[in-house]
């Protein structure tokens, strides 16, 4: 995966779908902090992380919130919030900043790898649970869970239908269609 | 005189918030050729406002003001800033209620003869009874068009109901059916039917919900007899030097302050903020806040004992389609002493859509065993428990000793500890629940705590004795003859039921009280 470090002043952030608008956007956004997805599909400017500590925040989120059918993006996009958390308060930013070398150093400790090239989920969910009571935890977990199940993209994997007023609601579509008791 | 009405006008009216106790209220009086001023802490939104979606509408119309809480009840825990969920704004918490318009039972009005003396509780008999509140109840079922009553069909039976009456059946239970709801079932009132959308509490988009938003409110302007003045968040009452209320003071849009005269006040924000401006309305004639001799205002804090129960099935069972509180279940309903608890409690329909679930089935919750209850969210149904929450002294609204809001007036802390009656209730009622599903193949059931309180009670209570109360069996001050508490908040007891049917009821019944105290001039 490609990684590109340093600091980004511009206070948007771009998301960019499609190989070549991600390849544009390392370009565009020479200095950056970028997460990408496969194949460079896609990615998701940072203002607050590297994106080595993007990246494990993601793969802690998807660890926190496991739904294996989805794809990485979602997960990403959930990041958003803590950015601009992390852009909008110092503190905030140096106590997760702090949280991610934190869990980190235990995994390094645990099982000498980086919490993020760990394969084996037991032991990040080990690692995890270790750090369940701390604001780092509780900040990411409170900051990011609604902003990821609030995605409509991802709805239909659940099986929830969103909105129903726009389409007159179920009267006509099934308010009542349950058919096996 | 015609509305608008100025501010030096001490011939109004006043009434504080325009939710199901302030806005019938106003059309009551208005319609009766009292001059009224609504003064509204939010703003005024539109039907054409609302939409089918959680967050935002959560945002858009909750009250979101800093609270801070105490005691050992779970919602401290796993809401600690927002232990309740009312909303501001014109319609207040009559824009985001589910609609259920239950009666109390006549037993609830004597809670304290039926029940007995109980240790730690504060329970008392109101000093009405049903058959005198019945005629009242009869009214507002047909201001609000409430289904099953003056030959409104009930609404119909959903996916998620469906799921209840067969888990109801094979439980043994017999009184399960469709609840009242003030939700039309067909068109009525200028107002649609329901069209089973779902998002009964982000705001009916339809309008086939009771709302006093786009009913009584504007029934009450329509009499000329009343204006609505939206953004107006009131900080005090005040009192002339014989005790009487005159006018109150509020914060308008731009934050500069207010003050309007007034004939009389009537309070009607809330089980939370009216007490906290009683409390904030101290003076030197009244230092420990307004009628408040008996030290009971903020008191008796009441919300429901609750939890909900949400169980996975093989097959679909798509819960969130259709009106989320259409059907319940009574059996568990009337007092039973011998299941180890006193009051009874409701079994109704719930459904939580998947980002509102997401966030509330399990506060702090994360890893397999959470995220995988809703992998299977089309497969879910689900229910509420909600029963007889007991009064304690010690619940009780009071005045943060130094948190300020924007206005510089003392926050509010909400502090209530569980019952061991409400604890052995909520244990009953998760036990049904989860037999109730297993009983008819539920592969998985998952208990659910309280949520954020929407059901508020109780903190400016009835009583016969200026002793033991706030106000009198008109919801009358028993110090100030011309200050009224007109919610939630003058329930002697919570009773079982939702509170709005009672609040409505207990409105027009007030309001009448009070045309008739001014045709005898003593008022």
């Amino acid at each position: 995966m490609s990684r590109v470090g340093a600091t980004v002043s511009d206070s948007r952030r771009r998301f960019l779908r499609g190989t070549a608008a991600a390849a544009a956007a390392l370009a565009a956004l020479e200095g950056s902090r970028l997460i990408l997805g496969p194949g460079n599909a896609w990615a998701i400017e940072m203002r607050s992380f590297s994106s080595e500590q993007a990246e494990t925040l993601l793969r802690l989120l998807r660890d926190v919130f496991p739904h294996d059918y989805l794809a990485d993006v979602f997960y990403a996009n959930a990041l958003a919030p803590l950015d601009d958390a992390a852009v909008g308060s110092d503190k905030t930013r140096t106590m997760l900043a702090a949280g991610i070398a934190d869990l980190d150093s235990r995994s390094v400790a645990a099982a000498g790898r980086s919490f993020f090239e760990l394969a084996s989920e037991a032991t990040r969910i080990e690692l995890v649970r270790a750090i369940q009571g701390t604001a780092f935890f509780t900040t990411v977990h409170g900051t990011c869970q609604i902003p990821f199940y609030n995605q409509a993209d991802l709805w239909p994997a659940f099986g929830f239908e969103g909105p129903s007023s726009p389409f007159g609601g179920y009267l006509n579509r099934g308010f009542n269609d349950l058919d096996w008791i | 005189m015609p509305a608008p009405y100025a501010l030096n006008d001490s011939s109004v009216v006043v009434i504080i918030g325009s939710g199901a106790g302030g806005g019938t209220l106003a059309n009551e009086l208005a319609g009766r050729g009292v001059d009224v001023v609504v003064l509204e802490a939010g703003g005024r939104l539109t039907a054409a406002d609302f939409r089918n979606d959680d967050i935002a509408m959560f945002g858009l119309f909750s009250w979101l003001d800093e609270r801070t809480t105490s005691g050992n009840w779970s919602v401290a825990r796993t809401s600690p800033g927002l232990p309740v969920w009312i909303c501001k704004g014109v319609g207040g918490t009559t824009l985001h209620w589910a609609g259920c318009a239950l009666r109390f039972q006549p037993h609830e009005f004597k809670a304290l003869t039926r029940y007995g003396e109980i240790s730690g509780t504060s329970t008392m008999d109101w000093p009405l009874d049903y058959d005198e509140l019945a005629p009242w109840y009869d009214r507002a079922e047909d201001k609000m068009g409430v289904t099953g009553t003056h030959g409104i069909p009930h609404l119909p039976v959903n996916n998620n109901g469906k799921v209840m009456y067969a888990g109801a059946k094979a439980l043994g239970y017999t009184q399960v059916g469709q609840t009242r709801m003030a939700i039309n079932s067909e068109p009525r009132a200028g107002r649609p039917g329901c069209q089973q959308s779902g998002f009964c509490t982000q705001g009916c988009t339809f309008s086939a919900k009771w709302s006093t938003l786009y009913t009584e409110i504007p029934a009450a302007e329509k009499t000329g007899r009343c204006e609505i003045r939206p953004n107006s968040h009131v900080l005090k009452i005040e009192h002339d030097d014989r005790g009487r209320v005159s006018g109150v003071i509020y914060g308008d849009a731009e934050g500069n302050e207010q003050r309007q005269r007034a004939r009389a006040v009537c309070l009607a924000a809330n089980s939370i903020e009216s007490p906290r401006l009683l409390l904030n309305s101290a003076s030197s004639m009244f230092p420990d806040g307004l009628a408040n001799s008996s030290g009971q205002v903020g008191r008796n804090y009441t919300r429901h004992v609750s939890g909900s129960v949400f169980a996975v099935f093989d097959k679909p069972v798509r819960m969130y389609r259709g009106t989320t509180q259409s059907t319940f279940i009574q059996d568990e309903v009337a007092h039973d002493a011998s299941r180890g608890f006193a009051g009874g409690y409701l079994m109704e329909l719930i459904s939580l859509n998947l980002p509102a679930l997401a966030s509330n089935y399990a506060p702090g919750g994360w890893g397999r065993e959470y995220s995988s209850l809703l992998d299977s969210y089309d497969h879910l149904a689900g229910l509420w428990i909600v029963g007889e929450d007991l009064s304690s002294e010690t619940n009780a609204v009071t005045l943060h000793p130094e948190r300020r809001d924007g206005f510089g007036l003392p926050i509010a802390n909400i502090h209530s500890d569980d019952h061991p009656n409400d604890l052995a209730m909520q244990e009953h009622g998760y036990r049904q629940a989860e037999a109730l599903y297993r009983a008819i193949g539920a592969t998985r059931t998952v208990r659910v705590p309280p949520y954020p309180a929407s059901h508020n009670m109780g903190t400016n209570r009835m009583s016969v004795s200026a002793s033991d109360g706030v106000v009198d069996r008109f919801g009358r001050s028993h110090d100030i003859e011309n200050l009224f508490i007109s919610d939630g908040s003058q329930f002697t007891t919570s009773g079982a039921e939702n509170p709005t049917l009672t609040i409505v009821a207990l409105a027009i019944r007030q309001a009448d009280h009070i045309v008739q105290s001014m045709s005898r001039r003593e008022l």
